[in-house]
């Protein structure tokens, strides 16, 4: 047993990997995963969990009502929530392209959201 | 109207067997009945597609752009949206829409790629009266995700399948108050992942060996109860019954092949996938007929849909061209002890293909074991596995040196070990 010891179970890939985690002599080290990415998310996940934040916008003018989008990279696990509440108010309007910032900045996480998908404007 | 070969729906399985073909030079046509490509992705917003392929953590939006932006470029396949195919025939596609009517389409190769489609209430007879408020839970991520319409406020979930486990994270993020996810397994449907980031990154219960007995409302759902179920028998305890106030009851049990138009075309299904029984290159029982994707039995993630597509593509593509009307092989892969089934149920006497990924499902929860394929008393593949579960598909690569060892039925069985 190692100190601070604890078991996190990986989400970057459908295996799934339980991979202990623990400190010896200062440094953070792992057993169990199966790959690089599962070293670092184990970490991480202790230190300072993350999530990519995922959720929908109001867009008017397209070929649905709703845009999907993502945080361009992780925010912290405990600012999703709030993310979403802010989006929930976000409309934007069509034509959008894959990639197109649809809000700057998420939460000061200094993470922008992205639109996850391409919508033409429909009249 | 003529085309070499004629894709029926334009999800991940059917965009990637367009491509592919496209690949040889043959005229491809894609025909779809929602108003756009995609499939079901564009509404899967959650992350966590195309490791595999593509090395990423798409989303299923993106995901599905990726082939949209390909098939849309691309000068040999036309795409007729918006439009049913009533009828897959001898060499011939039957559609329908708005604009042109019945057309019939003769095509070359036809390629199966319908997909699947949830089970309902109807399909797992949970007693009670009939309200409004219960959804299977790909229609609430279409309501939420696309249509941006909250079906309910405070939501049970039955069943831990990825979807459930996916929505009921998403309804507690737009607002709604999530009771729990009741599953009668004793284990979790869905992958390990999505119960640590759907379920235990926001407090969500999940009670195992348990669920809905009856769902109470007039015109609306407004309670259901619950209850421990004998982890063997599912029989219900009815001393642990409790009832939750509700509004809406999502349920992820599960998905099934959407074989009609194979049915209706009297190709050969098999009892346990839901889907046709194809051989190594996703031929089916009548030639010139391939299918791919979630028809053919219902797959964990896109990147194995993607995988298979391609080889359907390829081969029907192949057929076309050369025309050559092999009857489906009499050899079989069978599923031996504690495996549920495997795909492709057949292997052609003389493969042409350098490799052969066999997919399959096991029967139960096992621990150190290993999966091991036969061919009478010749093993010719095994594999270590710490544990194995129903929900996860153990692939198995077959190389052409491996095939090339016997000629005779093969067969694939989970041993334990030692």
């Amino acid at each position: 047993m190692g100190e601070d010891e604890s078991s996190v179970t990986c989400i970057c890939c459908p295996m799934g990997c339980k991979i202990r985690v623990y400190r010896q002599d200062g440094e953070w080290k792992t057993a169990d995963a199966l790959c690089k990415r599962g070293v670092e998310y184990a970490v991480q996940e202790v230190v300072d969990p993350r999530r990519v934040l995922t959720s929908s916008v109001r867009i008017n003018g397209g070929v649905v009502r709703m845009l999907p989008v993502r945080s361009n990279g992780e925010i912290p696990r405990d600012l999703v929530a709030q993310a979403v509440r802010i989006l929930g108010a976000v409309v934007i309007d069509a034509p959008v392209n894959v990639g197109d910032v649809v809000y700057e900045d998420i939460c000061g996480s200094g993470v922008d959201v992205v639109a996850t998908r391409s919508m033409k404007r429909v009249e | 109207m003529r085309y070499d070969v004629v894709v029926v729906g334009g999800g991940p399985a059917g965009l990637a067997a367009a491509l592919e073909a496209e690949k040889k030079g043959v005229s491809v046509l894609v025909v779809e009945r929602d108003v756009e490509l995609g499939g079901i992705l564009p509404q899967c917003i959650h992350q966590g597609f195309g490791l595999f392929v593509f090395g990423e953590m798409w989303t299923g939006p993106e995901y599905a752009q990726h082939y949209v932006d390909r098939v849309e470029s691309s000068k040999n396949i036309d795409v007729l949206l918006d439009t049913m195919v009533l009828e897959v025939g001898p060499s011939r596609v039957v559609v329908t829409n708005k604009i042109d009517g019945v057309v019939e389409i003769e095509a070359g190769a036809v390629v199966l790629a319908m997909g699947c489609r949830e089970r309902t209430r109807n399909q797992i007879l949970i007693p009670g009266s009939r309200p409004a408020g219960v959804f299977t839970a790909g229609t609430t991520q279409r309501l939420i995700n696309v249509d941006g319409i909250m079906p309910g406020s405070r939501v049970v979930v039955v069943g831990s399948g990825d979807v459930g486990l996916i929505m009921a994270r998403r309804f507690l993020l737009e607002g709604a108050e999530v009771l729990g996810v009741f599953e009668i397994m004793s284990y979790p449907g869905g992958l390990g992942r999505n119960i640590v980031q759907c379920l235990d990154d926001f407090d969500i219960p999940l009670h195992l060996s348990e669920t809905v007995v009856e769902i109470h409302g007039k015109n609306r759902v407004e309670a259901v109860s619950v209850a421990k179920v004998d982890p063997v028998s599912w029989k219900p305890d009815l001393s642990s019954v409790r009832r939750l106030e509700c509004d809406v009851v999502v349920l992820a049990v599960g998905l099934i092949p959407e074989n009609e138009l194979s049915r209706d075309y009297g190709l050969l299904l098999d009892e346990v996938t839901g889907g046709p029984v194809v051989d190594e290159k996703m031929s089916c029982s009548v030639p010139g007929v391939f299918a791919c994707g979630n028809v053919v039995h219902v797959h964990d993630v896109v990147d194995d849909v993607t995988v298979a597509s391609i080889v359907a593509g390829g081969c029907a593509a192949d057929f076309a061209l050369e025309g050559k009307h092999e009857e489906l092989s009499k050899r079989c892969v069978v599923a031996g002890n504690n495996v549920s089934y495997v795909v492709p149920q057949r292997l052609s006497k003389k493969c042409c293909l350098d490799e052969v990924v066999l997919y399959l499902r096991v029967s139960g929860v096992f621990e150190d074991v290993e999966v091991v394929v036969s061919c009478g008393e010749d093993v010719i593949f095994s594999k270590v596995e710490r544990v194995v579960r129903p929900p996860e598909m153990v692939k198995i690569v077959l190389d052409k040196e491996m095939l090339g060892k016997c000629l005779g039925e093969v067969s694939v069985e989970v041993r334990p070990r030692g």
